[in-house]
């Protein structure tokens, strides 16, 4: 051919190239566009899911704000010509990172002093790591260089080094970078070409990781090829429908936690035995409802992932299960641990390499979620249950695998020969494997193996018979769910073609999910406006946001995914920022006595509503001198929260009240000071600590403990929380009731209740006595003032006459204010929180009939001359008060 | 000598009578999808990969038994063929 041919014929080439081009971006262009109306009528179900998320208040607030944005953003997206879509997605992905990270309570958008920094930050160690994996050395020099950075960041992470305002952002990079740069480092090892700048930075920082930090664990791999590998809308129409049924499962979640739901601490009979063994399997709810709403948001910019998990509960074996409960965890394992391990194994044979590659995996499984554990809380701890948990489910999964490969399992090309026979063995197998993970399930959360083992003990013929009908739910759902050929025409699982067969009608697909929506915002608005009362623990159930502080009591037995899945509120930083509102003012710390918790000094803030402030000392009050002045007399006052004036102005407290009005009327008697070391949740026995930890340095004349019906179920609580917390130099008398009611650590919290109920009596008169010897060791009156809560109305009259007649024999010069209240409803005298505290009302009626009796009591003689403290009675023996 | 077109049928003969035995052959074309239809499981993989090994006389690589190496035969008889040359 002549030159000029040859020529001629490259330009044609070229020409037809470009024609080509331009030709197959107009097709792109067209089909975008043609397909408009539905993607219209799927950006009107994203909206819908925005609504819902708002009105349930799911998850915290910055994601709440990334579904709003990422609604705009989808449209965005799928508008765009497809070659720009994934540089797109890394930079909206990088803005809506760079908007969260810069959230805080004071500015509504972003506080850019902190976005800056942070983002910075977070793209500074994501670009090395990233630049480390892609490096052309060997790859266990790379592994050291990534160990080498993650090491520094842990440096900071625990708070060695400090890192100011980054503080909050550590957790947030670990939920990007800490299993995913192991999949990212693996896959370009192992891949011809590495992968584009846009695929690596989309694949680190994708939305809305930034504010779910226990995230699914993506693999790189198919991040890249599954990216718009079908036709658009059907991969959108499939995300809508995954975030809807993430929404339900986070919803479900909700009700089985707080109305359902039991920890084992509540365990005390066979019927609770299976509540808690069945509701903590479901639990699991909340990953799978987050995960399937992440990843179904991925789907709306065509990232086409796989399912996180498919009916775990419906698993008919231990490696089915393990292939269902977290597909994307599996194949992270099985792709960096298991084959590897397999394949360097395999000369000693393959039954001898599946089994140590098997122990290997979940091993590294183990040894993972404490990895995962301390990087986002912060702390991680080795528990017994944990490993149990563990090792147990090794073994069940690797006999089931030796089963397998020995016998093989059945697998289909059709679902035509699904027969009655199969049917009834998948539901035998499907059976038994739900009742072992559940049993599995319970064991991981619990606190120790004691009270797991105690709690099984407690198993009786209601256990039995529940289980049976949560089996029987099982069985029904097997058939309906997984053995479908039994009713339904047979089908070809594969198509005659050989591909898989075709995805259902995308109007049949958007119907359901739309009517889904419809009636998910339809509850939310109901639920919302309703006033019915029988709605109400419903309402609270589900509308409630799961971001709330808990306390120490209440804690106990929640499972693994609870404290990743709850932002962490021990992190002040990440706290304002995920939630973007201030930090809940803590005016406490816990403390290992019986106190609980003691306030810290010198704090203001805002504290149940009000302003609260603390002085010098820790105390809810004004300031004092240590030295009593001369001429002055000091009224100790001890007590709780009610006591210590939460929820209302400290000058509108009865102790301010009554202390304003001595100075007041009786400026002639002399000085009067009334020093409230009230702490809330403070009982009996803690208030002797205060006695011997504080009061005593300010030498009181008067020493008034107010005390309430509650102190009796508050001595119960504090002996099971001394046996539990092992509270150091715990008093005899206490450790004598524990050994003869046989309650330890190991026993349920229900079941020590119970046992400890009929020395409730004895143990408060014993805190009682320990009060005031103490109060005459300083020579000082113990004065003991009954006054009822405002919950408490109508009062018990068998705890009335119990708390006083206690009182009494103890030592104390008692006033009965029991009638306070009398002629008022508890809602007139209650604050709206739930803890029903005393009102300033309250407070008002209590100060007033508190200074009569402090005033007119000739025992106190308070305006007289210096009461004389009389000799108390000694500590009787252990016995039942009944 | 493996022809061509004996590899793929030297694999399907495999994946009939060690996975689907009372399945119709038919079914199983070149481009049935295995790992994400899940006939093709973990244990199944290994014993796929300890046949290709033994069959072919290749020796495969770990990450070489992912969704892209191993989901169709298509795919399976491609990777010998690259192993092979």
């Amino acid at each position: 051919m002549s030159n000029l041919n040859k020529i001629k014929s490259s330009q044609s080439a070229v020409d037809a190239g470009a024609g080509l081009a331009v030709a197959k971006a107009e097709e792109e262009s067209r089909r975008r566009f043609s397909g408009l109306p539905r993607v219209v009528l799927i950006f009107v179900q994203v909206a819908l899911i925005a609504v819902i998320v708002w009105s349930f208040h799911l998850e915290s607030s910055s994601l709440r704000r990334i579904v709003y944005l990422a609604a705009g953003g989808f449209l965005v997206n799928h508008l765009m010509p497809r070659q720009y879509r994934l540089a797109f997605f890394a930079l909206f992905s990088l803005a809506i990172t760079y908007w969260v990270v810069g959230g805080s309570a004071s500015h509504a958008i972003t506080d850019v002093a902190l976005a800056v920094p942070r983002t910075a930050a977070l793209l500074l160690l994501g670009g090395t790591m990233i630049a480390l994996c892609r490096l052309r050395i060997g790859f266990w020099k790379r592994v050291g260089l990534l160990l080498v950075v993650g090491s520094l960041a842990a440096l900071f992470r625990a708070g060695i080094w400090p890192s100011g305002n980054l503080a909050g952002i550590w957790p947030i990079f670990a939920g990007m970078f800490m299993f995913r740069v192991m999949i990212y480092l693996y896959d370009v090892s192992t891949s011809p070409k590495p992968p584009s700048i846009s695929q690596s930075f989309s694949y680190f920082f994708l939305i809305p990781n930034v504010s779910v930090l226990l995230f699914p664990l993506i693999d790189f791999r198919t991040f890249c090829s599954k990216y718009y590998d079908e036709e658009a809308l059907v991969i959108y129409q499939r995300g809508v429908k995954w975030m809807t049924r993430g929404l339900i499962h986070l919803l479900l979640y909700r009700l089985i936690d707080r109305q359902w739901g039991l920890t084992i601490a509540d365990v005390a009979n066979g019927t609770d035995l299976i509540r808690y063994v069945i509701s903590n399997s479901f639990l699991y709810l909340k990953v799978s409802g987050i995960f399937h709403f992440c990843i179904g948001l991925l789907l709306l910019f065509g990232f086409n992932l796989p399912e996180t998990n498919h009916r775990y509960f419906l698993a008919s074996s231990f490696t089915d299960y393990w292939r269902r409960v977290n597909t994307y965890w599996r194949m992270f394992i099985m792709k960096v641990f298991y084959y590897p391990a397999f394949f360097r194994l395999k000369k000693l044979g393959q039954l001898p390499a599946l089994i140590l590659a098997t122990l290997w995996c979940f091993a590294v499984t183990w040894a993972l979620h404490l990895y995962q554990t301390w990087w986002l809380t912060g702390t991680a701890a080795f528990s017994v249950p944990d490993i149990l948990f563990w090792t147990i489910l090794a073994f069940l999964v690797l006999a089931n695998s030796i089963w397998e490969l020995k016998k093989g399992r059945l697998r289909k090309l059709t679902t035509s020969r699904f027969s009655a026979r199969d049917a009834f063995g998948l539901v035998a197998r499907t059976m038994g494997t739900f009742a072992l993970i559940s049993l599995l399930w319970s064991l991981w959360s619990a606190p120790n193996l004691g009270q797991w083992v105690f709690a099984l003990s407690l198993a009786d013929i209601h256990t039995l018979a529940w289980g049976s009908v949560a089996l029987g739910v099982v069985a029904i759902a097997t058939v309906l769910f997984e053995a479908p050929s039994l009713f339904r025409v047979k089908s070809a699982a594969v198509g005659a073609s050989g591909t898989a067969k075709a995805q259902p009608a995308f109007w049949r697909e958007w119907s359901g999910t739309f009517a889904s929506l419809v009636i998910l915002c339809g509850l939310g608005y109901f639920l919302q406006h309703t006033s019915q009362d029988r709605f109400e623990s419903f309402r609270r159930a589900l509308m409630q946001s799961e971001m709330v502080p808990r306390d120490r009591f209440a804690r106990q037995g929640r499972g693994y995914y609870e404290g990743l899945t709850e932002i962490n509120w021990a992190n002040r930083q990440l706290w304002e920022t995920l939630r973007r509102e201030e930090f809940p003012f803590m005016p406490q710390h816990q403390v290992k006595d019986y106190r609980w918790n003691e306030l810290l000094p010198n704090l203001r803030g805002i504290f149940g509503e009000v302003d609260f402030q603390t002085n010098r000392w820790g105390m809810h009050d004004k300031d004092y001198e240590l030295q009593k002045p001369v001429g002055t007399r000091r009224i100790a006052v001890l007590g709780s929260s009610n006591v210590e004036g939460f929820g209302v102005l400290a000058e509108e407290g009865f102790e301010s009240l009554i202390e304003t009005r001595l100075a007041g009327e009786n400026a002639k008697d002399g000085r009067f000071q009334l020093l409230n070391f009230a702490i809330g949740g403070c009982g009996p026995l803690g208030q002797s600590t205060v006695m011997e930890k504080s009061v005593v340095k300010f030498s009181p004349d008067v020493v008034l403990l107010v005390t309430h019906m509650k102190d009796l179920s508050w001595m119960n609580r504090d002996a099971r929380g001394g046996a539990r917390e092992k509270v150091p130099d715990n008093y005899e008398f206490i450790q004598q009731v524990l050994l003869k009611t046989e309650v330890d650590e190991n026993l349920t919290e229900k079941t020590a209740s119970q046992r400890l109920r009929p020395y409730e009596g004895q143990m408060l008169e014993f805190a009682f006595q320990q009060i005031v010897q103490r109060s005459h060791a300083i020579n000082a009156l113990p004065v003991c003032a009954v006054i009822p809560l405002a919950i408490e109305l109508p009062l018990p009259k068998a705890q009335v006459a119990e708390v006083l007649a206690r009182a009494k024999a103890a030592g104390f010069i008692v006033l009965d204010l029991t009638e306070v209240f009398d002629g008022k409803a508890p809602k007139q005298l209650k604050l709206p929180d739930s803890g029903g505290h005393w009102n300033s009302k309250a407070h008002a009626l209590i100060a007033a009939r508190l200074y009569d009796q402090l005033t007119t009591n000739p025992e106190i003689n308070l305006l007289g001359s210096e009461p004389r403290a009389p000799a108390g009675p000694t500590v009787p023996a252990v016995g039942s008060s009944h | 000598m493996t022809t061509p077109l004996n590899i793929e049928q030297s694999l399907r003969d495999f994946l009939i009578s060690e996975f689907l035995p009372d399945e119709d052959p038919s079914q199983l074309t070149d481009t049935t999808p295995l790992i994400s239809a899940g006939i093709l499981d973990s244990i199944a993989t290994l014993k796929l990969v300890a046949f290709l090994e033994k069959t072919f006389s290749i020796s495969m690589a770990a990450h070489e038994t992912d969704a892209e190496h191993l989901d169709t035969i298509a795919l399976i008889a491609q990777l010998v063929r690259s192993k092979k040359g």
